[in-house]
């Protein structure tokens, strides 16, 4: 099955289940083949409802890793590879992509799927900036796609219950959050203290770069490590906004709207090659009273205070300040039923999007939302000084300065689509 | 006494070192090439961090002694470009105006410049655009175009439809597009590109009349009658998708129109835009297009429409809700109703 050219191919088919004609399956295609890349070929690579056609990556080891997993999997049926995405979309016939790159790359390659009709499965946070990341949520809308955030939180039981109890009013009214995150960083590839003027053989550095601010190459700064340089991510700030604090602004209704305004405090990372921050507390102030902390000496998770009581929630426990706040209440299924009707299976629930059209269980405004709190608090941190948020308008108020920074200006040829 | 003396030593030490320390720094910071520590300008950029203006203005002046002295590096003043990004004022801008020209440090000038407020900016950029060739002058032609000049409109233009450089061409397409407004629109509507440049001039108009939304009552006119003709022209595929969300975003009038009309679509692409289209209808025109056009559609827009409907109140169940409220709205009830029974069949 291919997503253009045929009569009435990719929508409003039945639920699928077991076994599948062969053409009946999505094509699907995984852009970015490193750790995560992989792990989504291996989540894909089972269903029989699901073709992976395709791969991309810029690094020659990484296509050659990915196409050792599809040849072994569909035992040697011929699966493309490409180093440029473009490519790929020219070649056209695919459903969906799932797209694990880089910050800096993630809008430019969602506005090209969008525009291609194809559905999009993104990792977060949603881009690399509050501008681009409107870009992309505007691709998706007006081009009408499918679009998944890969916070596999949201569709995580512990969480989804939690989100219930939040919306179910079991807190009274909520007066404040606080999200723990990771602090710190760690050299993920062992090559922080590798030498520069290495030879990147195989690997298209300059393509990598793509619209980043060009530095030169250091292998302890590619791969998982990109995540460490402003460049490229924004440290494990930026790593788990789109996870923890995505999931505390879902359970209050927040997932559309924002902050009225945002500081922060922190250090930056005095390693030679990388300048994230390394330490934070970033205080965020909503329209109805409603603060949040996220800060990297807290608790990873998310805690919820409300006039009666707090409810904690990670990944492996769920805990209040009273047994009672956790009772099960057949009342509360209705305010449950928003979070956990789609199940626990992030993949599945994007691929029954992809054929039935209808919105995924994280979507790209979600995304866009949760992110933006990441992004002003770097921009708090980066400016050294507070900002008041408009975020009907996405702009800073009162302050020409750190407005001018909202957007990540792009290293020529590379350009957002607005 | 000799307490005094002491301390008077040291206060003279200080006087004599405080400068030679700043030199020292700023000699580090002059002397950094790619590959080195950045250590220095780790530091460095703590102090353009600091809320302090006095502090920041310390940094500013730093940076354009970086960019002024000939002794420093290429890269370091590449770095000083960036930090002047954060904390240039009307003196950063105009150094880094002196650098728009410059083979190596035109785009991290440009970089620097696409989202500052002055006067001068723009001017600069225009007088420099016929001096420079190649990446510097696509450089210059994207800045114009993120900073929205619309007095470059006709130089760009003029690059626009000269026959070079097709790489010149492309970019000089995007940023009419990115000015947007009804002279960029005229610009973009009377140019002849060649077939490979086909979508890049679609994707320019759409942006360009998109764009023209936000302006006057000329532009908003402008940019809905382009939007229109986009959306009615098949051979532009996707591009015909974004107009026609674009136009029914902008036409309260003509919104239910266009989501009937792609709802009644036998095409899948029309088809995928009708639920985002249905988002934009008041809950008058959704329940309107739900009782009175439900029938006449084929079963792939049924089953769009239950879903949307279903998607509105959030679940079957709480649909079940609203059609035994005997407190709420009477053909409401009777519309969930009906939905329940069509998603029962």
């Amino acid at each position: 099955m291919t997503g253009a050219g045929v009569a009435m191919p990719q929508l409003w088919l039945p639920k699928l289940s077991g076994q599948e004609a062969a053409n009946d399956r999505l094509h699907v295609a995984v852009i970015g083949l490193g750790k995560r890349g992989q792990t989504h070929l291996k989540k894909l690579l089972p269903r029989t409802d699901v073709r992976v056609v395709a791969l991309v990556d810029v690094d020659e080891v990484h296509r050659n890793a990915g196409k050792r997993l599809v040849d072994e999997a569909y035992q040697g049926d011929e699966v493309k590879v490409y180093e440029d995405f473009r490519e790929l979309i020219a070649a056209g016939g695919l459903d969906a992509v799932f797209v694990t790159v880089p910050n800096h790359w993630h809008a430019l390659i969602g506005i090209a799927c969008a525009e291609a009709r194809i559905d999009i499965y993104g990792e977060t946070p949603l881009a690399h900036s509050i501008v681009e990341g409107r870009a992309l949520c505007k691709a998706v809308t007006r081009y009408g796609r499918v679009w998944q955030t890969g916070n596999v939180l949201r569709s995580h039981a512990l969480f989804q219950r939690a989100c219930g109890l939040i919306s179910s009013g079991r807190l009274g009214v909520t007066r404040s959050v606080e999200v723990g995150t990771y602090g710190g960083l760690v050299d993920l590839t062992g090559e922080s203290k590798s030498s520069f003027f290495q030879d990147a053989a195989g690997f298209n550095y300059d393509f990598w770069l793509g619209p980043a601010a060009w530095i030169p190459y250091h292998p302890g700064r590619v791969h998982e490590n990109w995540r460490w340089h402003q460049a490229f991510g924004g440290g494990r700030l930026m790593s788990w906004v789109g996870q923890y604090v995505d999931v505390a602004l879902w359970a209050l209704g927040l997932d559309q709207g924002g902050p009225l305004k945002v500081e922060a405090s922190g250090e930056f990372s005095a390693h030679p090659i990388y300048n994230v921050p390394v330490k934070y507390a970033i205080d965020a102030y909503f329209f109805n009273d409603l603060t949040m902390r996220v800060s990297s000496s807290l608790a990873p998770g998310i805690r919820w205070h409300g006039d009666e009581g707090w409810i904690y929630v990670n990944e492996n426990q769920i805990l209040a300040s009273s047994k009672d706040l956790l009772r099960s209440d057949a009342a509360d299924a209705w305010a449950m039923a928003k979070f956990n009707e789609r199940g626990q299976d992030h993949w599945q629930d994007f691929l029954d999007a992809v054929r039935t059209r209808r919105p995924t269980l994280a979507p790209c405004e979600g995304a866009q939302r949760a992110a933006s709190i990441g992004h002003l608090g770097m921009l708090a941190l980066n400016s050294g000084r507070p900002i008041s948020w408009r975020p009907k308008t996405e702009t800073v108020f009162e302050d020409p300065m750190t407005a001018n920074l909202l957007e990540i200006p792009m290293r020529e040829p590379w350009m957002l689509h607005d | 006494m000799i307490r005094m003396r002491l301390l008077s030593g040291c206060f003279v030490l200080a006087a004599l070192l405080g400068p030679v320390t700043a030199q020292t720094e700023l000699d580090r910071l002059s002397r950094y090439e790619f590959g080195r520590s950045r250590l220095a300008w780790n530091t460095f950029e703590s102090q353009l961090r600091n809320p302090l203006q006095r502090e920041r203005e310390a940094g500013e002046r730093t940076l354009i002694s970086i960019l002024m002295s000939r002794t420093s590096t290429t890269d370091a003043r590449m770095l000083a470009c960036r930090g002047l990004r954060y904390v240039g004022g009307p003196k950063g801008i105009q150094n880094l105006l002196a650098l728009v020209r410059d083979p190596r440090l035109s785009q991290e000038a440009c970089l620097a410049l696409q989202e500052k407020e002055s006067p001068d900016i723009n001017p600069t950029l225009r007088e420099a655009l016929p001096l420079v060739e190649n990446a510097l002058k696509s450089q210059l032609m994207v800045t114009l175009g993120r900073r929205r000049d619309v007095e470059a409109v006709p130089v760009i233009a003029t690059i626009a439809k000269s026959l070079g450089d097709k790489t010149i061409q492309r970019n000089a397409i995007h940023a009419l597009g990115q000015i947007g407004g009804r002279e960029a629109l005229s610009a973009l509507s009377g140019l002849e590109v060649d077939p490979e440049y086909k979508r890049v001039r679609s994707l320019a108009l759409l942006a360009a009349a998109s764009r023209g939304l936000e302006g006057d009552v000329e532009d908003t006119m402008a940019g809905l009658g382009m939007l229109r003709r986009l959306a009615v022209d098949p051979a532009l595929g996707s591009v015909r998708l974004a107009a026609l969300y674009e136009w029914a975003k902008h036409d309260h009038q003509q919104r239910e129109a266009l989501c009937r009309q792609s709802l009644s679509s036998r095409e899948n692409a029309l088809l995928e835009i009708a639920p985002k289209l249905f988002v934009l209808l008041d809950r008058d025109a959704k329940r309107a297009l739900y009782e009175d056009f439900f029938d006449s559609l084929s079963v792939a827009a049924k089953t769009l429409l239950v879903d949307l409907w279903e998607q509105e109140f959030r679940n079957v169940n709480k649909l079940r809700g609203i059609s035994i409220d005997i407190s709420g709205d009477a053909a409401l009830r009777e519309a969930s109703l009906r939905a329940l029974d069509r998603i029962q069949e």
